[in-house]
C-alpha cells in the first residue's frame, strides 16, 4: 500500500506540470489533473505496480459557475488506497476525453454528467438520453441557474 | 408473409418491462433474441428518475434526509448513515458512542432484513414460493423493532447529523436479543429448503456467471464482487462508525454464478447477526446526539463517504459553500453499476436464465435512476 505522499509524488514526478496536489479533507488523496492527459492519467494510475487503481467508485460533475468541475473517485483494490482526481472543463460546450475503452465501468456514469451538464465525453459510445423523459428539451438540469417550466424553488430558512 | 422454413428461425426484438414482475421495479430490458437465447440486452432505465441530487440542493442538510430515504428504500438506514457521515466529515463532528452502537444496530438490522428480501424475491423468480414467506416473518420483527424506535418501518428518518433522532425504547432489547439468540436457527431452514435443492442448484449452478474481470472492469462491488472471489468490504477495507471493534468474516465465492452470490448473502446474514448481537453486548450508555447548534451549518468542504451496504458500496460526495443547503449532492449505488454490466454478461444466455441472474444481482432501480 502506497501512502497519500508516495502517490502524489508518483504523479507529479510523471506528470510535472499538469498535475497538483490539492487539500480536501485529512480522509482523502486528492489531485487536480489537466483534463487533456485524462486518459493518459488514469491509464498509469491503472497500471503502474505501486498504484493499480482501476475499481472506479463515482463519478460526480459539479457546476461551479465558472465552469464544470469532473471529479473522479477511484481505489485500488489489492493495495486499498484511494484517491480523488478532479479536472476542470467549460461551462457551456465543455469537452473531454472519455475513460470508458479503458475503465468500462465509468460509461453510465459519464453518460449521466453528459444529460445533465451538458459535457461531451469524446468518443464516448453511448451519449444517448439516460435518465430524463424522451422528450426532453429544457437543457441540462443540473446547472445552477436552470430553471424549467415546473422548477419551484424553496424559501431561505436561517440565514 | 414470409413462408416458414425448417430449421429456420429469424432473430427478434423483445420488450422486457418495464413492468415486467422480475426486474424488481421499472427496468426495461430490450432483448435480441434467437429463439430462447440472448444476442443482446440493452437495459434502458430512468422510469423513476425523481432528481433527488437537484432537489436536494434545495433543501437544508436534515430536510434532505427524509427525501434520500427514497434513494435506497430497501435499506434506508444506509442512505442516511452515508450521508449523515458525509456531513459530519465536512463539519468535523464526533459522534457519541451510543449513537455509533445504535446506528450499527440498526445498520446490520437493516442489512438482515434486506438480504431477505433478497432471498424471498429470489427464490420466487426462480419457482420456489416457500422461502418468501418465512423471509417476510422474519423480516416482520425487524420492521417491528424499526417501528418501535422510530415510528416507521422503511423510510425511517432516524439517523441524523451527529447522531440519531430518539433513543430506543426499553422492549427494544429483549426483542432484539430473541431475534438474534433465533436467526441462526431461521438461517439453516432457509439453506435446508434451498441450498442443496436439486432444482435449485440446477436452476444457480454455473448460470449468469459475473466473473472476476467483469467486476473490476464495471466497478461492481459488495456481494457481487465478493461472489466472484475478490474479498472486498468496506467495512473492513475502508472502515467507517466503529465497524473495528466488531469480529466478522468476508465470506467470498469462487466463480461468481448465482448459486455464488446466493451462497455469500445467507454466509453475510450470519456474519450481520453476529455483528448485531456483538454491538447489543457492547452497547454503553450515554447521548444519543452531538452537541450542535440548531442550525446545522457545515463550513465550505468537500467530501466522498462510502459505506457497504447490502447492494454493495454506497457514496455520498457533498460538496459544501458554508451554508444551510449542500452546494452538491451525488449518490453513487451499488446497483447502479450491477445494472450496468448486463450487456457483458446477458449474450448467450436463455431468458429464463437472465431473470435468475439479474434477481441474484439484486438491483432495486430507485438506486439507478434517483
Amino acid at each position: 500500500m502506497a501512502d497519500s505522499g508516495t502517490i502524489i509524488r508518483l504523479l507529479v514526478e510523471k506528470f510535472p506540470s499538469q498535475v497538483e496536489a490539492i487539500e480536501l479533507n485529512p480522509v482523502q488523496t486528492a489531485v487536480q489533473i489537466d483534463p487533456k492527459i485524462v486518459v493518459a492519467f488514469f491509464e498509469y494510475i491503472k497500471t503502474h505496480p505501486d498504484l493499480k487503481m482501476a475499481y472506479l467508485s463515482s463519478i460526480s460533475g459539479v457546476d461551479m459557475t465558472t465552469n464544470i468541475d469532473i471529479v473522479y473517485f477511484i481505489s485500488s483494490i489489492e493495495y486499498k488506497h484511494k484517491l480523488t482526481v478532479r479536472t476542470k472543463v467549460e461551462r457551456l460546450g465543455g469537452k473531454i476525453d472519455t475513460i470508458s475503452t479503458m475503465i468500462k465501468g465509468a460509461n453510465w456514469f459519464e453518460r449521466e454528467i453528459w444529460e445533465l451538464f451538458g459535457v461531451e465525453f469524446v468518443g464516448h459510445p453511448n451519449l444517448t438520453q439516460f435518465l430524463l423523459p424522451d422528450d426532453w428539451d429544457e437543457g441540462p438540469p443540473m446547472l445552477r441557474d436552470w430553471t424549467g417550466r415546473n422548477f419551484v424553488k424553496m424559501p431561505e430558512i436561517g440565514g | 408473409m414470409r413462408e416458414p422454413q425448417a430449421g429456420y428461425t429469424e432473430e427478434f426484438e423483445v420488450n422486457m418491462g418495464p413492468q415486467h414482475p422480475s426486474t424488481h421495479g421499472v427496468l426495461r430490458l430490450l432483448l435480441r433474441m434467437d429463439g430462447e437465447i440472448i444476442k443482446n440486452a440493452e437495459p434502458h432505465v430512468g422510469y423513476l428518475h425523481r432528481a433527488i441530487e437537484k432537489i436536494c440542493e434545495n433543501r437544508t442538510y436534515p430536510q434532505c434526509i427524509p427525501l434520500l430515504d427514497r434513494f435506497e428504500y430497501v435499506t434506508s438506514m444506509s442512505t442516511e448513515e452515508v450521508f449523515c457521515l458525509a456531513a459530519e466529515r465536512i463539519a468535523a463532528i464526533e459522534v457519541p458512542e451510543r449513537a455509533e452502537y445504535l446506528r450499527v444496530i440498526m445498520l446490520e438490522l437493516n442489512r438482515i432484513a434486506s438480504h431477505l428480501i433478497f432471498l424471498g424475491t429470489f427464490s420466487l423468480d426462480l419457482g420456489a414460493i416457500t422461502p418468501f414467506l418465512y423471509c417476510i416473518r422474519e423480516r416482520e420483527t425487524i420492521m417491528d423493532l424499526f417501528e418501535m424506535t422510530c415510528g416507521q418501518r422503511l423510510t425511517y428518518n432516524y439517523i441524523r447529523v451527529g447522531g440519531v433522532s430518539q433513543d430506543i425504547p426499553e422492549q427494544f432489547l429483549p426483542l432484539a436479543r430473541k431475534f438474534v439468540d433465533t436467526f441462526q436457527a431461521r438461517v439453516d431452514d432457509y439453506e435446508a429448503l434451498l441450498t442443496e435443492n436439486p432444482i435449485f442448484l440446477a436452476r444457480t449452478k454455473n448460470v449468469g456467471i459475473v466473473n472476476k474481470q467483469v467486476c473490476l472492469d464495471y466497478g461492481a462491488s459488495g456481494p457481487v464482487l465478493r461472489a466472484a472471489g475478490v474479498e472486498w468490504d468496506l467495512r473492513r477495507d475502508d472502515p467507517y462508525s466503529i465497524y473495528d471493534r466488531f469480529k466478522f468474516e468476508i465470506p467470498t465465492g469462487t466463480v461468481g454464478d448465482v448459486w455464488d452470490r446466493y451462497m455469500v448473502r445467507v454466509k453475510e446474514l450470519r456474519q450481520s447477526n453476529e455483528i448485531v448481537r456483538q454491538a447489543l453486548d457492547q452497547l454503553p450508555t450515554g447521548d444519543i446526539k452531538a452537541k450542535m447548534k440548531p442550525l446545522f451549518k457545515p463550513p465550505v468542504g468537500e467530501v466522498y463517504a462510502r459505506i457497504e451496504n447490502s447492494r454493495g458500496e454506497m457514496g455520498c460526495h457533498i460538496i459544501s459553500d458554508g451554508s444551510t443547503k449542500p452546494y452538491r449532492l451525488k449518490l453513487r449505488g451499488g446497483s447502479f453499476c450491477h445494472t450496468q454490466l448486463i450487456p457483458e454478461v446477458a449474450p448467450g444466455i436463455m431468458i429464463a436464465d437472465l431473470v435468475a441472474m439479474f434477481a441474484s444481482l439484486d438491483v432495486i432501480l430507485p438506486e439507478v435512476d434517483r
